[in-house]
């Protein structure tokens, strides 16, 4: 515990020196403020001919401005987790800055806990300034007032899908000596689940993404049953972390 | 008590052997040297004993302590420092060294202390800029600087004077020499001079394999004495002669009148040459016995390996 705490305190300090937090916080605000100005904006800005062709497409009720932000989340935003997050063993590994460490004996997967919790931190708080600007600027540009209730459920959907990408991402890190690679698989494992929802009601129901089209809908303001999601993408989350931890307990360094 | 003891220990990566059966004893309180060309085994054999790789077979104790089975207990007590140490470029070295020393039992007290000591010690006192910006020789000295934190009773350094400057590297010296008696120091290094500076005891390892463990002053006396120097008149082809035929020399090398014999038996060699040098009637202007530097010591010993291996 004593070795957590002390990892967690410098990833706490990695996290806003190396200006990961900052610019996710950043990356995050501007996902969660597209979809209201765009639909504010974007009409007045085409030319005449055209908008009424854009005003078709781009309604501005709060369901449609919501499942824009849901999209924008689960495609920028977890491509963002996983850009930040792929080197977060690999480098440290790969670098030789383990081994200082390492040899002082603190347990290894203190610091796998460490880099999720502070990690977590952080994609937590992105998300939350992400749905927040999403709501203020909505109630500043739409008459219409946004669901409380859709908006919170989403957000936690949202956020337990996110825990899921840094896990595994966290994962697969500690798979390799470079970056790159923890990247990549990433990329093709989340490419990958992206499709189970496709393939039937079962696999949507049952696959850690399909939590992320459930919040979607919830957002736009229709109910779903979402705790076998829910369920199987935390203990996948808790899976991918001991994964982890019994990768970097046996990495030679 | 022996601070470091390996038994049989091996070490593969694939087909690759990486160390053969090492088996060695370090004394509590000495300055031991791993001494060894490039690929010899000496990284590999200092993360065995910080645990950052695991043995393919053999045994470590470190104070008595088997390391494989308890890690954590036998490594409590140890400092480390590697080839190129890493560290985190954004943190300044005093936070670097408190980071690393909140692992070790100090408390927050001690622990300021000790970091505002060892950052005097290694020069870094006044660098307030972060570590991205350090030089080699900067990154070196932090690299001791954190090894020492947590005031260790075993220090592993893998060529520890490699990145230093002349000046950093006699002040380091001194600092592990100061170290002689307290802490135990397992060093690597590939600069024989240095070993020779400040080891008590060196291990000679080549292709994974030990060629020689005793004390440097037991290698000097096993080496000692096979080297005479003479000085006399140039070119006196009857003294080479007779020096050549005599079956107590090995080998000779002149340089004008220096001339440099290799003997085999030097009690013979120092009744001989005066002799020699009487019935020639030539002036023995100077007769020294040269004693063998570390370098000429590991160079015989791995030529002798080389020789001996199948």
């Amino acid at each position: 515990m004593k070795h957590l705490k002390i990892f967690w305190k410098k990833e706490m300090k990695e996290e806003v020196r190396s200006w990961r937090l900052p610019v996710m916080l950043v990356v995050f605000f501007l996902l969660g403020i597209s979809s209201p100005l765009t639909f504010k904006f974007l009409p007045a800005l085409v030319p005449p001919e055209l908008r009424e062709t854009v005003s078709q497409f781009m309604k501005p009720t709060y369901a449609e401005m919501a499942s824009s932000l849901a999209k924008n989340l689960s495609q920028i935003g977890m491509l963002v987790i996983v850009l930040f997050s792929m080197g977060s063993i690999s480098e440290e590994r790969g670098r030789g800055q383990l081994e200082l460490l390492f040899a002082r004996t603190p347990s290894r997967s203190s610091l796998i806990w460490a880099k999720f919790l502070s990690r977590s931190l952080s994609v937590l708080l992105s998300l939350a300034l992400s749905f927040a600007s999403f709501y203020f600027y909505f109630r500043a540009l739409f008459p219409e007032t946004p669901s409380w209730q859709g908006l919170v459920t989403g957000f936690s959907l949202f956020a337990l899908f996110s825990l899921f990408v840094l896990a595994f991402t966290i994962f697969s890190s500690s798979l390799f000596s470079s970056g790159l690679w923890a990247g990549l698989l990433s990329g093709l494992f989340f490419i990958f689940l992206s499709f189970l929802p496709s393939l039937g009601d079962d696999f949507s129901r049952y696959s850690p993404s399909g939590i992320l089209g459930m919040a979607n809908l919830v957002m736009r303001g229709q109910p779903q049953d979402f705790l076998d999601g829910v369920l199987i993408t935390a203990t996948g989350t808790l899976i991918f972390l001991l994964l982890a931890t019994i990768v970097l307990d046996r990495a030679e360094l | 008590m022996w601070a470091i003891e390996t038994v049989g220990l091996r070490k593969t990566y694939g087909a690759k052997v990486a160390l053969e059966g090492l088996s060695l004893q370090v004394p509590e309180g000495s300055i031991f040297g791993l001494l060894g060309p490039n690929g010899a085994g000496k990284t590999t054999t200092l993360k065995l004993l910080a645990g950052l790789r695991r043995p393919s077979s053999g045994k470590i104790f470190l104070f008595g302590q088997d390391a494989l089975s308890d890690p954590a207990q036998a490594r409590k007590e140890l400092g480390y420092l590697s080839e190129n140490p890493a560290f985190y470029g954004w943190m300044t070295a005093r936070e670097y060294l408190l980071f690393v020393g909140s692992f070790s039992s100090l408390s927050r007290k001690e622990l300021r202390m000790r970091t505002e000591y060892l950052l005097t010690l290694v020069s870094l006192h006044r660098v307030r800029e972060p570590i991205r910006n350090f030089s080699r020789g900067m990154r070196q000295r932090l690299g001791i600087a954190q090894a020492l934190v947590s005031n260790p009773r075993l220090l592993l350094l893998d060529e520890p004077a490699s990145a230093l400057d002349p000046i950093g590297r006699k002040e380091l010296l001194n600092t592990i020499g100061s170290l002689r008696g307290g802490a135990t120091v397992f060093l690597s290094t590939h600069i024989l001079a240095d070993a020779e500076r400040v080891c008590d005891t060196v291990c000679i390892l080549d292709q994974g394999k030990m060629l020689a463990q005793e004390s440097v002053s037991s290698l000097r006396k096993r080496y000692a004495s096979r080297t005479v120097e003479l000085e006399t008149v140039p070119e006196n082809e009857e003294l080479l002669l007779k020096l050549r035929r005599a079956d107590w020399v090995d080998d000779l090398k002149k340089d004008g009148g220096n001339l440099s014999l290799r003997v085999k038996d030097f009690t013979l060699a120092e009744r001989e040459i005066p002799k020699i040098f009487w019935e020639l009637e030539l002036p023995l202007k100077r007769m020294e016995i040269k004693e063998p530097t570390l370098e000429e010591i590991f160079l015989e010993v791995l030529n002798q390996g080389k020789n001996e291996a199948p």
